[in-house]
């Protein structure tokens, strides 16, 4: 009826084909938290002209790398219906085990960084089989690996920052065609993950097992291996973002990734992806990093003061999750 | 096939992982620097020498038992801490005891007072981080046994009994930083002021910074403090942003130990060079100082502390009359100075 109206009108063809452009755009579902982070950057933009600086610009690039890739790794947790609330904890201990074992022990610095990545594996391994196999729920089991892990890297680095370390691992903080390791190792995670999600099988059945548990069982999937799989990768890429901020401070210090699980929440659930599972992208989750990103440091930029800021974000958070609601509702997707 | 026999092969498959990740964390525990953390827990039961260093005999303390209850065993701060305790106990005579949790619970420095006035007490040194000790510290005081509260001021409101509170006074480095700051940047400029965290004393030594700054040199504008908080990287991406809200910022004053790495990450990030002070004189903040990232960091005189808190039992304890309340100096520590600072972390094994 829409479409008759308009096209009755001169030029109504160029308008509607306008209209299901902008209808089909708007059913895209990154499309909400994009148009967000557009305004948010644009308002920042113009408080303070020196927010789209490329310092600041690549600082904040460099933050969502390491938050980024962990980010990856609990989006698809999530979309296979779980989560897991120790990547924090399992970053600091994967920065603190690499460092003590290449400073300490003199390993070579590839093997100690593959040796914390096995690490975070492992650990991702027993929250799996904890919460798949044995039913525990994951909130409670990542709860207590958050601290376990936390405790242990306070444990065996002294409680201090383990330090110095041998200078190889500069390497790992190095610029690559003008930008920071961490950026690339980031960007490239995302890629793949993104197209993984999208094209593979294994996409497919985390979204299916996200989706509901029983048909994907019916249909063949075998659920408690997708999700342990999920599991595992979230704690290695976990593991793998503490050893690239260990790299960039030069130091394993046992406070890496204070917070992150909420912050990686958080952004990916601005993002789009439902903690019910079953729904959401990459893309999408990473374009949540960035917007929480941009917002944080946007207000420092425009000088909100210290104490309003926290409000401000969780405020911001809530109202993009809101219009994004509204969106979903008028246009699907 | 792996729903088919889901009762065994997945707690075989968690035990190897568990002990994987049990050997791996093993490996890289063993040998860390965190080697003497039993030493520190276990008590020094430091056997008592002679008390009469300064040839004076009048009262000996030789023999009386007293402890550090405190927090953190594993914490390098605490450990100078105790050494300092330790240290000026040995050389006083007493039969000291360092009695450390391994966290920071209040519970259990509350169980380890109980046992220390339980097994016999003549005096304890207890930093009162929380006020959760302070039943204690006037019970322990109401009981006739002496006690030094150190590092953590207790309110004035507070009457607990305790015969000495000697604690670092953040207004005064405070004001300290703000005047070599101002100097260094020939009071002209803006600065920049980051806190770890919104509490009391961080407070005070951001507002002494600002108010001092702004007496002394008026020509400086200092920006409203910031939170970097406690994530290193989300601290240096803090600061950047502080950095690109105003380009006249010439010098950094972060009130928290992570701050000398947050801003010369930042500066290094911005392509700036600031004046920077920030906290505690830990090896990689030393190591900033010398290699000229960082002008200064301030030296709360934490082993100086617990050694005066030693000497202020022993006047307790021989009746002297002890001040109810001291405020340690915390000096600065710059390149001239630096080495001192190297020696004893050298000194404390830390």
């Amino acid at each position: 009826m829409e479409e008759r109206r308009v096209r009755a009108t001169p030029g109504g063809a160029d308008d509607a084909r306008a209209r299901r452009l902008l209808y089909q755009t708007l059913r895209v579902p990154e499309v909400g938290i994009l148009l967000a982070l557009v305004v948010a950057v644009a308002v920042f933009a113009l408080v303070n002209p020196s927010f789209v600086a490329w310092a600041n610009i690549e600082s904040n690039v460099r933050t969502i790398a390491f938050i980024g890739i962990v980010g990856v790794g609990q989006a698809m947790l999530i979309i296979a219906g779980e989560f897991d609330l120790s990547v924090g904890s399992v970053a600091a201990l994967g920065a603190v085990v690499a460092a003590i074992l290449m400073s300490d022990h003199g390993l070579p610095i590839p093997l100690a960084v593959i040796a914390a990545v096995a690490l975070g594996l492992l650990i991702g391994l027993v929250n799996g089989l904890l919460t798949v196999k044995v039913g525990l729920p994951a909130l409670i089991v990542t709860l207590g690996m958050l601290f376990a892990a936390r405790g242990l890297a306070y444990v065996i680095s002294g409680g201090t920052q383990v330090y110095p370390l041998p200078d190889g691992v500069r390497t790992l903080s190095d610029r690559v065609l003008g930008l920071p390791m961490a950026i690339w190792v980031f960007v490239v995670l995302a890629l793949v993950a993104d197209v993984a999600m999208r094209r593979s099988g294994f996409g497919r059945r985390l979204y299916a097992v996200g989706g509901n548990r029983e048909a994907a069982q019916l249909a063949g999937i075998r659920a408690d291996r997708v999700k342990l799989a999920a599991f595992m990768l979230t704690g290695a890429l976990a593991a793998l973002a503490g050893v690239l901020v260990m790299a960039q401070l030069g130091s394993g210090d046992p406070q890496i990734g204070m917070n992150w699980e909420l912050a990686v929440i958080a952004a990916v659930v601005v993002g789009g992806i439902s903690l019910r599972g079953g729904v959401g992208s990459i893309a999408g989750a990473l374009l949540g990093v960035l917007f929480l990103q941009v917002v944080s440091s946007g207000l420092v930029v425009s000088g909100v003061e210290a104490t309003l800021q926290p409000v401000a974000v969780g405020t911001v958070m809530i109202a993009a999750l809101g219009i994004d609601q509204v969106r979903h509702r008028r246009f699907g997707g | 096939m792996w729903e088919q026999d889901h009762g065994r092969r997945p707690w075989r498959l968690a035990l190897l992982a568990i002990a994987a990740i049990l050997a791996l964390v093993t490996a890289a525990g063993c040998g860390s620097s965190s080697d003497d953390g039993d030493s520190a827990a276990t008590g020094a039961q430091t056997t008592a020498t002679t008390a009469d260093a300064g040839g004076e005999k009048e009262c000996s303390v030789e023999g009386k038992k007293i402890q550090f209850v405190a927090p953190l065993k594993s914490n390098p701060t605490m450990q100078v801490m105790a050494a300092g305790f330790e240290q000026r106990a040995k050389e006083l005579g007493f039969d000291a005891t360092v009695l450390m949790t391994d966290d920071a619970e209040p519970q259990r420095i509350l169980a380890l007072g109980q046992q220390a006035m339980t097994q016999g007490s003549d005096g304890m040194v207890i930093p009162p981080y929380d006020a959760a000790l302070y039943p204690f510290i006037k019970q322990a005081s109401a009981a006739g046994i002496p006690i030094i509260t150190t590092h953590s001021s207790v309110p004035d409101s507070e009457d607990l009994g305790m015969k000495q509170d000697i604690h670092p006074d953040p207004a005064q480095y405070g004001a300290e930083a703000a005047r070599a700051i101002g100097e260094q940047i020939g009071g002209r400029g803006t600065v920049a002021v980051t806190q770890g965290g919104f509490n009391p004393i961080e407070n005070a030594a951001a507002e002494a910074f600002t108010a001092a700054m702004k007496e002394q040199y008026p020509d400086v504008k200092v920006l409203k403090s910031q939170v970097e908080g406690f994530e290193p990287a989300a601290a240096i991406s803090k600061a950047v942003s502080v950095l690109q809200s105003d380009g006249s910022i010439v010098a950094a004053y972060s009130t928290t130990g992570g701050g000398p790495r947050t801003w010369a990450g930042a500066a290094d990030q911005a392509g700036k060079r600031l004046v920077i002070i920030g906290m505690d004189y830990t090896r990689p903040n030393l190591d900033l100082v010398r290699s000229g990232k960082v002008y200064a960091v301030v030296a709360q005189p934490i082993y100086e502390e617990h050694a005066d808190a030693v000497d202020a039992l022993k006047a307790a304890i021989c009746g002297e009359p002890v001040e109810a309340e001291v405020s340690a100096e915390s000096p600065l520590v710059t390149t001239d100075n630096v080495d001192e600072y190297y020696d004893l972390l050298d000194r404390t094994g830390t």
